[in-house]
């Protein structure tokens, strides 16, 4: 073996603290620069193991430990807490586009001659006071609903604010212009039964239209 | 009544076992794996995590920078900077350790830039540690104090070779995967950095001697 070859296994066989093996022990008893370099490679791989040794148990306090342990649960916390708004935050969002929509939906349903009472009640209702009969049965700008049995005496009836497309207003037996396309106000007037008996179209779509 | 209490029995004993399977469980978790579930606030996986790295990061910390201190310091930042919500660690570009490596050897520049560390620390000599060692008669506080001196002025990337695979006893491979170089890199770095050590040991000691002893 020569000096080149033995001084590349010389560190890593003193680092692992292994025994040199034969070609390499031989050539450390000839050659004094290659025993040097061995016995200082084996000095610094005792002190390395020394040192290692020393800190081998050392670790950070355990006041640190529980500092960071501490600072992990409070952030963990917090953001539990603005998971928790953000969550109530949204559910709140959704259940006001959910009234939203439902609102919306009402409004834009046709209310048809017939229909029920309860589906009739989805629409704002007037206090009767402000309904007059006049002497012979009718009420003033209401125009009867065709076909429908009349109210009985003294049967009580209400006034219902709604929207009508022009083709349910026909049904009801009002006159329309064809051109007309989109929904009018007009107000139903209900038998205790939730049927409509009259039909009105609202003043200000009365004079507009000529009604 | 015995029904009753052989129930309550099995309860804990059920509890205990469920307990232990959590704990074996964690323990045979990556890192990656305790670092997913500490970032949806599992409590349990940062304190494996920590217990899992914190002592050798705090060891790597003490002998890359000589001081105790910085050593806690630089230990503890690892850690909070990975429970902060903006940690850059990304599991594609390495693993977690490697990230707390890279974290904890910038931070000891910093610190040593900043002028922060002072002078090596001392550490208590291990008791008979060398009652066979044929140099271990040889090696006392000056000599300690001198190479851990030498330690210190070695080049950043020569120290991290030393600390990582003869303090730390890291294999190339993992020494490499700390550092980010390739294996042939870290030994040839470790062997020049032994050897600077090594002339620095022969000054305090000569050959001669040490041989004559």
């Amino acid at each position: 073996m020569n000096c080149s070859s033995a001084m590349e296994k010389i560190p890593e066989c003193a680092r692992r603290r292994m025994e040199p093996e034969s070609a390499l022990a031989a050539h450390l008893k000839t050659c004094q620069a290659c025993g040097e370099l061995w016995e200082s490679e084996r000095n610094l791989t005792a002190h390395m193991r020394m040192i290692r040794i020393a800190s081998a148990g050392r670790r950070s306090s355990a006041g640190s430990r529980e500092a960071l342990m501490r600072q992990f649960a409070e952030k963990h916390r917090a953001a539990a807490h603005g998971r928790w708004l953000w969550s109530l935050a949204a559910a709140a969002a959704v259940l006001l586009a959910l009234i939203l929509i439902q609102g919306a939906e009402r409004k834009s349903r046709p209310v048809v001659a017939g229909q029920s009472a309860g589906a009739a009640a989805q629409a704002e209702v007037q206090s009767d006071a402000e309904v007059q009969e006049d002497g012979d049965g009718q009420y003033e700008g209401f125009i009867p609903v065709p076909y429908v049995p009349p109210l009985a005496a003294g049967e009580l009836v209400s006034v219902v604010h709604t929207e009508l497309y022009p083709l349910e207003l026909a049904r009801l037996g009002v006159s329309v212009d064809p051109s007309w396309a989109t929904e009018l106000p007009a107000d139903l007037l209900v038998g205790e039964d939730g049927f409509p008996r009259a039909v009105r179209v609202s003043d200000e779509y009365s004079e507009e239209r000529g009604f | 009544m015995f029904a009753v209490g052989a129930r309550d029995l099995l309860s804990v004993e059920l509890s205990h076992v469920r307990k232990q399977y959590m704990t074996n469980a964690r323990m045979q978790q990556t890192d990656e794996e305790l670092y997913g579930l500490m970032r949806k606030g599992d409590k349990r996986a940062f304190a494996e995590l920590y217990e899992r790295r914190e002592p050798a990061l705090y060891r790597y910390a003490l002998h890359m920078s000589g001081s105790k201190a910085a050593a806690e310091e630089v230990a503890q930042e690892v850690f909070v900077q990975l429970m902060s919500a903006n940690t850059w660690f990304d599991e594609k570009r390495g693993s977690l350790e490697a990230w707390m490596y890279g974290v904890a050897r910038n931070l000891v520049r910093v610190f040593r830039r900043k002028g922060v560390i002072g002078s090596p620390y001392t550490a208590e000599p291990p008791e008979q540690v060398f009652e066979h060692d044929i140099v271990g008669d040889l090696i006392h506080g000056e000599s300690l104090a001198a190479l851990r001196a030498a330690l210190l002025e070695l080049p950043d990337n020569y120290r991290d070779a030393v600390v990582l695979c003869d303090l730390e006893e890291r294999n190339y491979e993992e020494a490499a995967r700390l550092m980010g170089c390739p294996v042939g890199t870290v030994r040839s770095r470790l062997h020049r950095a032994r050897g600077l050590l090594a002339a620095r040991l022969r000054k305090l000691h000569p050959v001669a001697e040490m041989s004559a002893r």
